[in-house]
């Protein structure tokens, strides 16, 4: 059986992977957002660089 | 003239071969599960320690619970499916005193029963399974006879083994259903081997000479061989699907698809009977640990071993009946206890009677249990790796829920009234492997909990956690990728998305088996039909859709109060929310789909 072939029956945990790391990504950023509105303090060391690409 | 069976266009299919096996793939396996399991304790500390909702504790303990359990289960599967090593296969043996202890047997031909039982299939269904048990050959002489178990009594069933030329044997009752069957064929037969296969298992010609090799170790008792259904539905490719639907561009985006994510087939085994992943994964790795269990059929048993689980059980009962007599003896003659003891005894062995197989609606899983429970005499189980006969897969919901529902109430009654993992006699690593097994349809209360869980938020705007924040994620997120990545290698070459969801969504079958168990209520084993049984599912299926609707219900009403009132919820936990609810939908769908299945000959007709 191919090395291809493999991945293709594994895919599925690949893509359960690759899910539940973006919408981690998404979800901490806009809880730390929200947070940050409501509470006015700056984004905890935490949240990931995607809030602010540029720092 | 061979009926057309809708399964006669599969006849040519052949089986796939053993999952290959690849130190590299292993070690890199066992760095991720490990990997993972420490990342699974750092999470389900923190859970425990920091992440629960105290303001909710109704909501958060059950479930934190159920994470405990379920990463409980997690340890239990990673153990089990630890590593791959096959029973040494050895050339088939030419005479019975190379399968004996010295000096145990002469030197003559082995002899070999091949039992096909039936009870009310079609006769000509058993017919093919008949020729095909005349079809085994054996590079040594050999003593082989094939035997019909009939426990239907039918005279066109014993015209049929006449015509095949084929031993038929039948009986006055059902007592014990199969397990009383093959007790009964026993005691009309007396091969030094037994193999034992369903109305509709079609051994092949290689079943003897790939496995009777084993039992040139004494102490091997029973080969179990994977069980193959060449009758699954291959389902159509995702392209094709959608160019008959869509034309052109359906084709297209359809191709563009499986281009990105490989081959995609739509309704290909509705019901989930894949049974790779249960012989070539986990049974199979439990050869390393002599604790595959035997599933009836495609099995081969030393004959000598089954009559050693009979007289266990036999001396057992006796035991513990002649204690209830003794009562009633002393109570009747007035005699004290020494003198008492043999005439109960006696009494109870005049009362009970010898039971090759147990009477057990698990009589496989049972009688492996009490050879593995032999200090003495240290029997050995293997699973032969290579499929050695087909047979067909439940072709509707009903009798797949037959079957799993048995599987299930049987598991779980030996869990709890006669439990292998607190009796004595086993190694630890099979009491590990049992509790695998065991643990894996309690499962189905924790599933649950995680069924709800989202539910319980989008209605109620209760979060089982704090709130989720990066700390949420820095703890959850490495164990869930881990989770995936580990289970993708140690699994590699089996597609195991759709066994998952199917696990997650038979938790209504095992819920009512716990049930049943607990209640002390006897689970019936009624023969699993081998042929499509027509009727309306949906039945089957409340539970599931009932999850469905909540979950989509919940969806819309959260969002609703998020985007309008507020309500206490948050964009973050409407997502994460959704997609543990998505899931959820996806597994539930396949179990609701499969209430509606027709296979192709319907459809088109």
């Amino acid at each position: 059986m191919s090395f291809r072939e493999n991945l293709r029956r594994g895919r599925s945990h690949l893509i359960i992977a690759v899910i539940m790391i973006v919408a981690g990504v998404i979800i901490v950023n806009i809880e730390d957002s929200t947070l940050q509105r409501e509470a006015g303090k700056p984004i905890p060391d935490h949240a990931f660089s995607a809030a602010n690409p540029g720092n | 003239m061979t009926p057309d069976f809708y399964f006669t266009p599969f006849e040519d299919r052949r089986p796939p071969p053993p999952v290959p096996w690849s130190l590299a793939v292993e070690r890199i396996w066992h760095v991720l599960a490990i990997s993972n399991l420490v990342a699974g304790a750092i999470y389900i500390w923190w859970r425990w320690r920091y992440s629960l909702n105290y303001d909710a504790l109704w909501f958060a303990v059950p479930l934190v619970i159920a994470e405990t359990c379920a990463y409980f289960g997690l340890i239990l599967f990673t153990a089990n499916l630890w590593k791959t090593r096959d029973y040494p296969r050895r050339p088939p043996p030419g005479s019975i005193a190379q399968c004996t202890r010295e000096g145990e047997a002469g030197e003559r031909p082995i002899s070999v029963d091949l039992f096909i039982t039936t009870y009310n299939e079609d006769e000509e269904l058993v017919r093919l399974s008949i020729r095909d048990a005349k079809k085994v050959s054996y590079p040594h002489p050999i003593d082989f006879r094939v035997h019909v178990l009939d426990d239907g009594r039918r005279q066109t069933m014993r015209q049929v083994c006449d015509e095949e030329g084929v031993h038929y044997i039948s009986r006055t009752n059902n007592i014990g259903y199969k397990a009383g069957n093959l007790r009964n064929a026993m005691e009309q037969t007396s091969g030094d081997f037994i193999v034992i296969c369903d109305a509709d298992t079609r051994p092949f010609p290689t079943i003897l000479e790939h496995t009777l090799g084993y039992f040139r170790d004494p102490e091997v008792a029973v080969v179990q061989t994977p069980q193959w259904f060449y009758d699954l539905p291959e389902g159509k490719r995702l392209k094709d699907v959608w160019g008959r639907r869509a034309g052109a561009p359906g084709r297209y985006l359809g191709a563009v698809i499986e281009a990105v994510f490989g081959e995609i087939r739509l309704g290909e085994d509705p019901f989930v009977n894949e049974p790779t992943m249960f012989y070539d994964v986990i049974q199979r790795r439990r050869n390393p640990w002599n604790a595959a269990f035997c599933c009836g059929a495609g099995s081969i048993h030393r004959r000598e071993a089954v009559m050693f689980v009979a007289l266990r059980a036999y001396a057992d009962a006796i035991a513990k009946s002649g204690e209830e007599g003794r009562g009633r003896i002393q109570k009747l003659l007035g005699l004290r206890h020494q003198e008492d003891d043999a005439l109960a005894r006696w009494q109870a062995a005049q009362e009970e009677e010898l039971t090759p197989y147990k009477f057990h609606v698990s009589e496989d899983i049972y009688s492996t249990i009490v050879l593995h429970q032999d200090g003495e005499r240290k029997w050995k189980t293997v699973l032969h790796p290579e499929v050695e006969s087909k047979m067909l897969s439940p072709q509707d919901l009903l009798s797949w829920t037959v079957q799993r529902y048995k599987y299930a109430g049987g598991s779980l009654d030996i869990f709890f009234h006669d439990n292998p993992v607190t009796g004595p006699g086993m190694t630890l690593a099979q009491r590990i492997m049992y509790l695998t097994t065991f643990w894996s349809y309690l499962g189905a209360v924790w599933n649950l909990v995680f069924l709800l869980s989202p539910v319980i938020y989008m209605f109620a705007a209760i979060a089982p956690v704090g709130t989720y924040t990066g700390d949420f994620f820095a703890h959850a997120l490495p164990f869930l990728v881990l989770n995936e990545l580990a289970f993708m290698m140690g699994t590699w070459g089996v597609s195991g998305y759709k066994g998952k969801v199917s696990y997650l969504a038979s938790f209504p079958i095992s819920l009512r088996a716990l049930w049943a168990v607990v209640r002390r209520k006897r689970i019936a084993f009624p023969v699993t039909p081998k042929q499509r049984q027509e009727g309306n599912y949906l039945m089957l299926v409340w539970p599931q859709i009932a999850i469905i609707a909540l979950t989509v219900t919940g969806f819309a009403w959260c969002a609703f109060r998020l985007f309008t009132v507020g309500g206490g919820y948050t964009l973050g936990g409407l997502i994460a929310n959704g997609l543990w609810g998505l899931n959820n939908i996806l597994a539930m769908s396949i179990m609701v789909r499969a209430a509606f299945w027709k296979p192709d000959r319907e459809e088109d007709g």
